[in-house]
């Protein structure tokens, strides 16, 4: 994957050699010249060759001190080169170098890097910021405008019941099923745009009736400890400790087939979210071939891990179920 | 004759209650309200038997509504309508000292008859309301070994689960307010607790009021 340069040829290394080999020349040449050497003289022969031996051993000297003074640089492209701003990962740009502008370029490298990764943060954050503001909106859309019209079928509907003649109740009745069965299914869209919980109680309240209704749903065992208290916590991160535990859980209703989840959240120097189920497990290696948010949703999850200054940690082995971990250090 | 106030930011929802309760031989519609402070001001006017209120409304929400007539007009009982089936929003409802919470999903169903239970003196909740507590009042059963709390303070904390204010406790225990506000101080530092919601959970588990 390494970007076409072309080494040898025209190489800052072999563009100064070539330099210095003309000036070392010319310099021999203007200093035979000078002394007035002739080749043709018998004993002058002797001091050429070792003119001659000199610039090749001057060349030799300089090739090898130029490739010495090159090599942090070279060290350098090569690790700027295997800089990947999609996985951040540590700092391969840390050490000091030895030649001072090298070492600059690193520096100012460094920090480009930062800012990169500042401004991905920032952008992302914002992204992330409006895509709640927008789901939060229209799941508030749906509850106030669209559920209440229901609501106000359903109650004319009843009303209406209570006066028709016996051979239309039942359609009255199949209405009002058909109107109930809407409110729920709006209910349940709403709910899982942006449930209105959040956001009037917090995040334990929240976590507490998605648990519930998880569990009545799939018939899976669940158990939800916390430590310290999350309510307190930022809304971005309650936001993303809401959305990590929401995927992880539809990931074990869809692969697992666990009978017990237990969720831990702990909230103390740093903030820790876990969600453990005893399901079938997968292979490590199923995940290599996982790109973005497809299958298992890890990268969505891995995203918003980021994006709240933390990451993800996904532990499993066939047979032995799952651990989804998101660790976010605490800002002060 | 039950007279009713409903109040609902939604003039279609309103129009719809009317039409269902004003169909019913023994109810009649007293006042309307499009938000909070419109349901107090009108509760405390009309002085109706139930006042139905939605739980979201602009201004003042339904649930602090039920405080202000709870602790104003207390010889109105309050029916909460909610699309809410969260546990939290019945406890909160319950809190606030409504007498009944109807899911606006089953307000077909549930509306008249919660309508003439509450205006009988007796509680309403939806039945997923009720299953939601009574799992939380089971769960009690094995909790709670040793109970932090004095037996005083127990009084306490189901007065404050009934949505009784300081004054009012200290009135039917015949304390000082100082001494109630202290002994609130103490059960949340005992407990554990932030806020009143999760004393009116408490109380349901401890069996100290009723669901």
């Amino acid at each position: 994957m390494r970007p076409n340069v072309t080494r040898r040829d025209d190489s800052l290394i072999g563009q100064v050699v070539a330099a210095n080999v003309v000036l070392v020349a010319l310099t021999l040449f203007a200093a035979s010249l000078a002394a007035g050497l002739d080749l043709s003289v018998e004993n002058q022969r002797w001091s050429f060759g070792i003119l001659a031996l000199s610039i090749i051993l001057t060349l030799c000297v300089n090739l090898w001190m130029l490739q010495r003074r090159f090599r942090p640089l070279e060290r350098l492209i090569d690790r700027v080169e295997r800089i990947d701003p999609a996985v951040p990962v540590g700092d391969p740009l840390e050490e000091p170098e030895p030649v001072a502008e090298i070492d600059r370029l690193s520096h100012s490298f460094r920090r480009l890097l930062d800012r990169i990764e500042e401004e991905r943060r920032r952008s992302g954050t914002l992204v992330m910021r409006a895509q709640e503001e927008e789901r939060r909106r229209l799941a508030r859309d749906l509850h106030d405008e669209v559920n209440q019209a229901l609501t106000a079928i359903l109650l004319r509907l009843e009303a209406l019941g209570q006066d028709t003649p016996p051979e239309q109740a039942a359609e009255v009745a199949e209405l009002k099923r058909l109107v109930n069965q809407a409110m729920e299914e709006l209910l349940n869209l709403a709910r899982h745009l942006r449930p209105s919980a959040l956001d009037d109680h917090g995040l334990m309240p929240a976590l507490e009736a998605q648990l519930k209704r998880f569990s009545s749903r799939t018939g899976v065992e669940v158990r939800l400890n916390r430590e310290g208290d999350p309510d307190e916590l930022p809304e971005d991160v309650q936001t993303a400790l809401y959305r990590v535990t929401q995927e992880a859980l539809a990931n074990v209703a869809r692969h697992a087939g666990a009978t017990v989840v237990e969720v831990d959240v702990e909230v103390a120097e740093q903030i820790e979210l876990r969600v453990r189920d005893d399901g079938a497990g997968f292979h490590p290696g199923e995940l290599a071939g996982e790109s973005g948010g497809s299958g298992l949703g890890l990268g969505g999850m891995a995203e918003r891990a980021r994006l709240a200054g933390g990451e993800l940690d996904v532990r499993s082995a066939p047979g032995g179920g799952t651990t989804v971990t998101m660790r976010i250090g605490r800002r002060a | 004759m039950i007279r009713v106030l409903i109040a609902d930011d939604h003039g279609i929802v309103r129009s719809g209650l009317r039409m269902l309760i004003e169909r019913q031989n023994d109810m009649q519609v007293v006042a309307e309200a499009d938000d909070g402070v419109a349901a107090l001001e009108s509760t405390q006017a009309e002085r109706p038997d139930v006042a139905v209120l939605d739980v979201s409304m602009p201004r003042m929400t339904g649930l602090q509504a039920a405080r202000e007539i709870r602790s104003h007009v207390p010889d109105t009982r309050v029916l909460l309508l909610s699309m809410h089936d969260d546990e939290r929003y019945f406890l909160e409802g319950l809190e606030a000292g409504a007498a009944g919470y109807v899911l606006k999903r089953a307000a077909d169903t549930d509306l008249i008859g919660a309508v003439r239970t509450v205006a009988g003196g007796r509680t309403f909740l939806s039945d997923e309301a009720q299953r939601t507590l009574m799992d939380e009042w089971l769960e009690g059963g094995r909790a709670e070994p040793d109970d932090p709390l004095t037996p005083r303070e127990l009084e306490v904390v189901k007065l404050i689960a009934e949505a009784f204010t300081n004054r009012q406790i200290a009135e039917t225990l015949k304390l000082s307010e100082k001494t109630i506000e202290s002994h609130r101080a103490n059960v949340f530092a005992k407990l554990g607790m932030r806020d009143r919601v999760e004393i009116v959970r408490y109380a349901i588990r401890r069996g100290l009021v009723e669901p």
